[in-house]
């Protein structure tokens, strides 16, 4: 093991020489964290609804009156008040609105009269998310008015359902730290591994060290254990950082922390094995570069980590039930999110155990011992 | 006793070029040996499947008796390699370079210190030894590369282009370093260079290598020797020379080529320091003054020259290393 320590210890000194890729490992994620938590939060809000009303009668009053509820709660909707319809119409041609209601005149004498009457919604559907949302927050405000509209007819009484949350109410911010402790893995993988080998192989530094005894196994075993050094740092920075940023906190104990430290461990060395398999051969660091930040997003997206596999088409799903990431991410939401799943958490770290042995025992094959 | 670098029939291809072809070689324990040739003539190729880095497309390799093909490892082992890229790492520091060398080659803990210590003293860079090595000159990191080679006392040591790039007191310093290895180790040196007052300096004996073939082996004396009438002796004389005395000069022993412009002779002759006093003695008994008298030698280079029909002076050559004639 000595020769395989010396080859550790020369990939460590030199990565813990440059602290600003490392601090990059570490930073980067976390910059994902921030972008990814205030771009893609769940429920959509602030989304600008021009109103004109042209009846001041009291169901304008009370739908006006609901829909500044839904702003107040909810905040889908920003109600932005306008006089003219034209005007608001070149509004939402123009994107400054995601949607116009019209109230006409007489709305509400219509509905006191019993006369079916109807208000217009205008909607950017360009933007189908947006859309929806904007119609959703209507919808939600109808039930104020007591009679029926002739457009959106409203049904009192039918049976409610009140959702149950099985395990506590986690944040979206919250929800990411899984997936952003897996990019955070991967981009350690990405500046140690096969990057090292092939940046020797392109300064020509390894003919030095393949001139002595070393053997295959030394070199993979000792690049990738360094490799592995970094990432478990580099993650668990990003772990509390991500843990103390949004109170979140590892279940199950002893167990649950040592779930998470094998996720770690298993996802690190897999992924750093995997590159090496694929591009411990290049011969520039360009292809790793190139190459890895493919893998980044081939791999990220299908984890889990931001949409549910389940909703994916066949064969992304299946692509996605051997994506190391995925199991990575499962594992850490059990362990963060569904109060210490071990046994759901273990299936998952039994995966990567197998996915890290075969990558282990493929790159220490085809590692190149000759120039 | 058993060679230090033996070759059979190296060959090596890649694709349809013949790098080194057919390479038939012996160097004996303890020589300094010398592979002199251009850039692309197979040296570095030579080099590196002598010593494992490289498969070997057919023939044998041995080094220090161990085959190279069976037992690479076992060669490694005993062989030290400097390769002609500067591969010491620049994070580390010259001490943090040495020594994990010393674990790669399994040098004992108990001695790894000490004979870390010793190298970087040998090689003048102890007091340097915290610093990292990107804070180094090319000599001090060539320096460096060499003594790392030399961590796990082996048997053989390759130099491959050992002072390219170097400025000339670079070169002089790793000259007399590699001069003072010599003599203080039991150590086979085999030097690839395309320098050839760098293989002349140092070299036992040197083979040239062109298209991949070894085209001439020898000591450079040897190798000098074998070129005819390649030193030139230029006799400055009062008076312009009649033309019987040319004519007696053109069939004097060792003499193969005289010319006579004014009264400045030129003779190609084939041994021209032993031939001149015997020359400025005949002149002189025919009455002649001679004003002055100097012999150009034959240099590497005409030895090159004669065995490739090409020159090896190129632009890699580091300014102010003579290259050419030597005046005596």
């Amino acid at each position: 093991m000595g020769k395989v320590w010396a080859v550790m210890k020369r990939d460590l000194l030199r990565m813990l020489r440059n602290p600003m890729v490392l601090l990059s490992a570490i930073a980067l994620p976390l910059v994902y964290l921030l972008i990814l938590g205030n771009s893609l939060q769940g429920p959509l809000k602030g989304l600008s609804l021009g109103v004109v009303a042209q009846d001041q009668g009291p169901e304008t009053r009370r739908l006006l009156g609901a829909l500044q509820a839904v702003e107040h709660g909810p905040g889908t909707v920003k109600l932005v008040r306008l006089d003219d319809v034209d005007l608001g119409m070149k509004r939402l041609h123009d994107g400054d609105l995601a949607g116009l209601l019209v109230v006409p005149p007489r709305f509400s004498s219509d509905l006191e009269r019993g006369v079916a009457a109807s208000a217009g919604l205008f909607v950017d559907n360009v933007n189908a998310v947006a859309s929806s949302a904007v119609e959703g927050a209507v919808q939600a405000a109808l039930p104020a008015i007591e009679r029926p509209l002739a457009r959106y007819e409203l049904h009192l009484g039918p049976p409610e359902v009140r959702p149950q949350e099985i395990y506590p109410r986690v944040d979206y911010d919250a929800s990411l730290i899984p997936g952003v402790v897996v990019m955070s893995i991967f981009m350690a993988t990405m500046i140690a591994g096969a990057f090292n080998m092939v940046m020797d192989r392109f300064l020509g530094v390894h003919e030095a060290y393949l001139s002595t005894p070393l053997r295959r196994w030394h070199i993979n075993v000792g690049v990738l254990m360094s490799g592995t050094a970094i990432t478990c740092v580099t993650s668990a920075v990003v772990l509390a950082v991500g843990l103390l940023a949004t109170g979140v906190r590892v279940h199950g104990g002893v167990a649950g922390y040592a779930l998470v430290f094998a996720v770690v461990v298993l996802t690190g060395l897999g992924m750093l094995a995997m590159s090496m398999v694929l591009l411990g051969r290049a011969g520039h660091p360009r292809v790793v570069g190139l190459v890895n930040g493919f893998l980044n997003i081939i791999l990220f997206f299908p984890s889990g980590a931001l949409y549910p596999i389940e909703s994916f088409p066949a064969w992304l799903r299946a692509f996605a039930h051997v994506n190391p990431e995925m199991h990575a991410v499962a594992a850490l939401k059990a362990v963060l999110f569904r109060g210490g799943d071990i046994e759901a958490a273990t299936r998952h770290v039994l995966f990567l155990a197998g996915f890290c042995a075969v990558m282990l025992l493929v790159s220490t094959l085809t590692t190149k011992r000759t120039l | 006793m058993t060679a230090a670098i033996e070759a059979r029939g190296l060959t090596k291809r890649f694709g349809s070029v013949t790098a080194v072809d057919h390479v038939d070689l012996t160097v004996e324990a303890g020589e300094f040996f010398g592979l002199l040739g251009p850039n692309g003539a197979g040296k570095t190729t030579l080099v590196r499947m002598m010593a494992g880095l490289m498969s070997i497309t057919s023939g044998e390799a041995r080094v220090a008796g161990i085959d190279v093909r069976s037992d690479p490892d076992g060669v490694r082992a005993v062989l030290g390699v400097v390769p002609q890229a500067l591969t010491s790492d620049l994070d580390l520091t010259a001490y943090e370079n040495m020594d994990i060398y010393a674990r790669y080659f399994g040098v004992p803990r108990a001695r790894r210190a000490r004979r870390v210590e010793e190298l970087l003293h040998r090689v003048g860079l102890w007091d340097r030894r915290k610093d990292l090595v990107k804070k180094f000159s090319g000599g001090m990191r060539r320096r460096l590369e060499i003594a790392r080679g030399l961590i796990h006392k082996p048997r053989v040591l390759f130099l491959d282009e050992p002072t390219i790039g170097l400025d000339p007191q670079s070169r002089h310093v790793i000259w007399d370093l590699l001069r003072d290895l010599r003599q203080g180790d039991a150590l086979t040196i085999s030097l690839t260079t395309h320098y050839l007052d760098e293989a002349d300096a140092l070299c036992d004996r040197v083979a040239i290598v062109d298209a991949g073939r070894i085209v001439a082996l020898g000591s450079p004396a040897e190798l000098k020797a074998r070129v005819p009438g390649s030193d030139t002796i230029s006799i400055g004389l009062a008076e312009p020379p009649p033309p019987e005395r040319l004519a007696e000069l053109r069939a004097a022993a060792g003499v193969r080529d005289v010319s006579a412009e004014d009264g400045e002779l030129t003779l190609r002759v084939d041994d021209g320091a032993r031939l001149l006093p015997r020359l400025i003695e005949d002149i002189g008994a025919t009455g002649a003054t001679v004003r002055s008298a100097s012999v150009d030698r034959i240099s590497l280079e005409d030895v090159f020259i004669h065995f490739t029909g090409k020159s090896l002076r190129d632009e890699s050559a580091p300014r102010g290393a003579p290259q050419g004639r030597r005046v005596v």
